[in-house]
């Protein structure tokens, strides 16, 4: 069994900040801006977008169903029903880590300490930016499968329903990604470069694919203030129980 | 093989290629620790050792790139079992052919402050271990590799030479822009790690040798020491669904003997190479010899951290604002261990233009070592500009050294033996540049030539203690005109003798010429101009001031460093384009002003037009009325707009952050020990392994500007550190966050431990993974949604 590694070409230089995405991370409901606040959010993606050097690293594995897991090549165990779920259709799966490097961390740090508007600003703008990299990734990888006649399913996170956090060293060990991308995890398992993501994707055939990205799967779901409101936070397309 | 004397002959070393790559091709499961084969199957391990030597390496470094306790911590064994393996297999391997061992010591896996949460000294202990079981289990020489963080490197050559006595050999890795992942750049690399006394430097893994041969190309100017190059096999593509690489190991060795052009002699392999790449390259360097031609004598005079170098090739500017002296406002921030005041003393320097950072935190009342070590790692989290650390007490010169990302200068020795003597066995370990104040046990001569010849002696001394003679600057100290003016002009004198008769360069503190007299910034501006004119490198001076940068930009123009007064004019041009639409702003501000009150300003989170509606106000009343009757009330409303969704976050924060310019303003007109609008005071922390801080920043600036004062622990905070400072401010209301799932019981503990000290204060938390049920169950007192119901809770227990 052997990872086989994947080099999707991704174009990331032309990826702008989605400014509505920005402003709905920062809790933006149609409030009347003054042109200042106008300038600040431009003047925060702009800068995120300068600092950003969004890498990744995506290999494909085998994996098998077992109880109430699965089982990702030799090492890496993902436990809970909701993983099962995701790759029930698939005996190959491809992990995936992005992030926009450390550049983008040091900006937002030095913004804390000069004005906390903008270093709010900027974090937004930077999780939005993260985001459509692992997008671009995504459908790159997809196109790439698509050629062949197979598919992919969506991404998939640790700390996603009931797959539980505690797998992501197994994941970015796997990947390698300090050494391929220079990400690493902290013993809080907190990413870092905290602009970063992994993922997991089953490789499926088409017409297996069908969306997990509902508010079920997600932890936070007590708590979120998007749903309070009857939005969504852009992980999952529409509201639901 | 004495490894040492063999880098001096300067014949070639051969080292060996992957180990990795070998045993993944021998059956490595994927995600399994490499380490533990050591144990397990030390046959394949040992196979591969002996391929390699067959193969012509000279050294082969041990399997124990990840036996560090970190990484092992998921297996059954310990650091010693797995190193004292590694070792004793790769000294079996070696033994028929006379070869070499390397402990290999590869990164922690875990990133270190202050982007991470490890800590510099947590770093340092977990090298040492590996260092000290190297050394015991036999290995010839210490090879620290792939890193990607100076700051890791730094600390893993710490501990190697603390612990050991074996030659060290230290690569890091480097992306095709020339920067390591974290931003590392070549210069910073070598100045760095020469200083600190590696035996040889260089770069390995992430690419191809075709890619590095241009990283070590800029490597050359930099460093003196012997170079090491072991690059990947080449870049990696797909073929199949296999990982090859784009050159065969024919090319790599062919690639690998163009480094003797660049006098490279210590030749290797990365990941992907096998023997076969090894016997290339033996092959491909056979009878050849290295070229020393592109080799540099000394290393140029320069000071750096982690990504900015400053060459000191032209007058760079020392700022000098981070020193308590004289500043009633620093002593205080500094006696609150306040350091969002110390970085923006920072940061307001960084953006006038200073090249280098004077980082001076004596205060009688504090520790001066632990102040340092605190300021220098908030600063480097902060400004990427290098530091100078201002210390005449050793302790704390040496905390910031040793936790300094980069090379900085130590500030200062003078001419005293006794001060020699304790202080630049320091700069010689931590490969500084120091800075020498010409004075000693009599005082500051009157002359030049007797000013001169202290410095002669500080250099002397340097060189003796083996300092390069272009890491001393000194200062040839500058006397107060108006109580010393036959003086003046012998300062400059000396700078000039200095400069010329030792080829040093110099340092000066400016602004004391004009101490006592009017007009200070004319003189400061003559004198500095005069100095620059006799040689004077590095002037110590405020950069805020706009006429001494100026002066320096103009002088840049004169001295021809200035190519083409391009910077001059971009300057002066912008300059003068900023100074037109300024006062312009003012003069419509000043119409609109009288309109507005105080309160719309706020709202509008508007801060420089808060801070002048603040001014006016005080002509009129007093400092806490203002609080009162106008700061208050708009806040309230702010905080009702943003409850009821009229405002969002951005709005709220910048609200905030407005209203604490009119803060600022009130507690500037008031005795430096008048409390009374200050309640509190409330200590803020996101606990252990959390870094995630902006909730609990946002919270801190909202409640700042209701009068209390804020003792902010930071993020990462340790349990203790809470505790401690709880009972040092004899705080009554405690607020903690935490964003993660896996940081909740690190705030359990906070709390736990805050009770079983017995303080007597109610707690607060907050944090997106919380919940009010779940904030009881921990033991908090409260749970805040957000900034406006922290801003309730402190009104409830503080008032």
């Amino acid at each position: 069994m052997q990872a086989i590694p994947l080099y999707p070409h991704v174009e990331f230089s032309g990826i702008k900040v989605n400014r509505q995405e920005m402003l709905r991370y920062l809790g933006y409901r149609g409030q009347q801006m003054e042109p200042d606040l106008v300038q600040s959010l431009e003047r925060c993606a702009a800068l995120v977008e300068a600092a950003a050097a969004p890498r990744f690293v995506a290999a494909e594995y085998p994996c098998v169903p077992q109880a109430d897991a699965v089982q990702v090549a030799q090492t890496l165990l993902l436990p809970g029903i909701d993983i099962q779920m995701h790759l029930e259709h698939s005996e190959r799966c491809v992990l995936m880590a992005a992030t926009l490097g450390y550049e983008v961390e040091r900006v937002i740090q030095y913004h804390k300490a000069c004005s906390m508007t903008e270093a709010v600003m900027l974090d937004a703008a930077a999780t939005a930016l993260i985001e459509q990299v692992c997008d671009a990734l995504e459908e790159q990888m997809r196109l790439y499968y698509q050629a062949s006649g197979w598919d992919l399913t969506d991404r998939f996170s640790c700390g996603y329903g009931d797959l539980p956090i505690e797998v992501q060293p197994g994941i970015t060990g796997l990947l390698q990604s300090a050494k391929t991308i220079g990400l690493t995890c902290s013993s809080s398992l907190i990413l870092i470069p905290r602009k970063s993501v992994t993922a997991i994707l089953g490789v499926i055939r088409p017409g297996q694919r069908r969306s997990i990205r509902g508010c079920q799967n997600c932890k936070n779901k007590q708590n979120c203030t998007f749903r309070k409101d009857g939005i969504t936070c852009g992980h999952s397309q529409q509201i639901t129980e | 093989m004495d490894i040492r004397s063999r880098l001096q002959s300067k014949r070639l070393l051969r080292l060996d290629g992957g180990m990795g790559t070998m045993l993944q091709a021998s059956g490595l499961a994927l995600g399994q620790n490499p380490e533990t084969l050591n144990i397990l199957h030390p046959e394949v391990v040992k196979g591969i050792h002996s391929a390699y030597f067959e193969a012509g390496s000279e050294v082969v470094y041990a399997n124990t790139f990840g036996a560090n306790a970190h990484k092992l911590s998921r297996t059954p064994y310990t650091v010693e079992e797995v190193i004292t393996a590694g070792v004793k297999i790769a000294r079996e391997a070696a033994a028929p052919y006379d070869g070499a061992v390397g402990l290999d010591i590869g990164p922690l896996g875990e990133l270190l402050e202050p982007m991470g949460t490890l800590s510099f000294e947590q770093a340092y202990e977990l090298f040492a271990q590996q260092v000290r079981a190297g050394m015991k289990a036999g290995a010839d020489l210490i090879a620290i590799e792939t890193m990607t963080d100076l700051y890791e490197a730094k600390a893993a050559l710490l501990a190697a030479k603390e612990n050991s006595d074996l030659p060290v050999f230290v690569t890091m890795s480097f992306e095709q822009d020339g920067r390591t992942f974290t931003g590392c750049s070549v210069s910073a690399m070598a100045l760095t790690l020469q200083g600190l006394g590696a035996d040889a430097i260089g770069i390995n893994c992430s690419l191809g040798p075709v890619q590095i041969y241009e990283i070590a190309k800029q490597l050359l100017p930099w460093t003196t020491l012997p170079l090491i190059v072991k690059p990947n096999a080449g870049l990696p593509v797909v073929q199949d669904g296999k990982t090859v690489y784009d050159i065969t190991p024919e090319q790599f060795g062919e690639e690998m003997a163009r480094f003797l052009e660049l006098g490279v002699t210590v030749l290797g392999g990365c990941c992907g190479t096998t023997p076969q790449s090894i016997r290339s390259l033996c092959r491909n360097v056979e009878g050849k010899t290295p070229d020393f031609s592109k080799r540099v004598q000394s290393v140029p005079a320069a000071v750096c951290s982690n990504t900015v170098t400053v060459p000191i090739d032209r007058v760079r500017v020392i700022g000098e604002r981070i020193n308590p002296t004289g500043k009633k406002l620093f002593k205080k921030a500094l006696a609150n261990g306040d350091m969002d005041y110390i970085v923006k003393q920072g940061i307001d320097q960084a953006e006038a233009g200073a090249d280098i950072l004077d980082v001076n935190v004596g205060l009688p009342s504090i520790d001066e070592a632990q102040m340092m070590a605190r300021t220098v790692k908030t600063l480097q989290s902060v400004i990427n500009l290098p530091l100078q650390i201002d210390s005449s007490d050793p302790k704390a010169a040496e905390a910031g050294l040793r936790c300094y990302n980069g090379k900085p200068i130590l500030n200062s020795v003078n001419g005293e033996d006794k001060v020699l003597d304790r202080l630049l066995p320091l700069v010689k370990k931590y490969g500084c540049a120091v800075v020498g104040l010409t004075l000693d046990e009599n005082g500051i001569p009157r002359t030049a030539q007797e000013r001169f010849r202290i410095a002669e002696k500080i250099k002397n001394r340097a060189m003796a203690y083996g300092i390069a003679p272009q890491d001393v600057y000194i200062d040839c100290l500058t006397l107060t005109a108006s109580a010393e003016q036959d003086l003046a002009m012998e300062t400059v004198k000396a700078v000039r003798l200095v400069k010329e008769q030792l080829g040093l360069k110099t340092v000066l503190g400016v602004s004391n010429i004009s101490f006592g007299l009017p007009a200070r910034e004319k003189l400061n501006q003559v004198f500095l101009t005069a100095a620059m004119a006799a040689g004077l490198d590095l002037p110590i001076i405020n950069p805020n001031v706009l006429s001494m940068m100026d002066a320096v930009a103009a002088f840049h123009v004169l001295s021809g460093a200035d190519v083409g007064s391009g910077e001059y004019i971009a300057r002066f041009s912008q300059q003068s384009a900023q100074g037109s639409t300024a006062s312009g702003a003012v003069a419509a501000d000043a119409v609109t002003m009288q309109e507005k009150e105080i309160g719309y300003y706020i709202l509008k989170g508007l801060r420089e037009e808060t801070r002048q509606s603040c001014r006016r106000l005080l002509e009129q009343k007093q400092g806490l009325e203002i609080v009162n009757a106008d700061l208050i009330p708009a806040l309230d409303q702010v905080g009702k707009l943003y409850e009821t969704g009229k405002i969002f976050l951005p709005q709220l924060i910048a609200a905030a952050e407005a209203a604490k310019m009119a803060f600022e303003e009130i507690r500037a007109s008031m005795p430096a020990n008048d409390t009374s609008t200050e309640k509190g005071p409330i200590v803020l922390a996101t606990v252990k392994g959390d870094i995630h801080d902006i909730g609990k920043n946002i919270v801190k600036v909202v409640l700042e500007n209701y009068g209390y004062r804020i003792i902010d622990l930071g993020r990462d905070v340790a349990v203790e550190a809470v505790v401690q400072a709880v009972q040092k401010y004899q705080v009554r209301l405690v607020g903690l966050s935490a964003l993660m799932t896996t940081t909740l019981p690190s705030m359990e503990q906070t709390i736990r431990a805050l009770r079983e000290s017995g303080c007597d204060c109610k707690i607060w938390v907050g944090g997106a993974v919380l919940t009010p049920e779940y904030a009881k169950e921990i033991g908090a007192d409260f749970y805040a949604k957000d900034a406006q119901q922290s801003v309730s809770i402190a009104r409830e227990i503080l008032g």
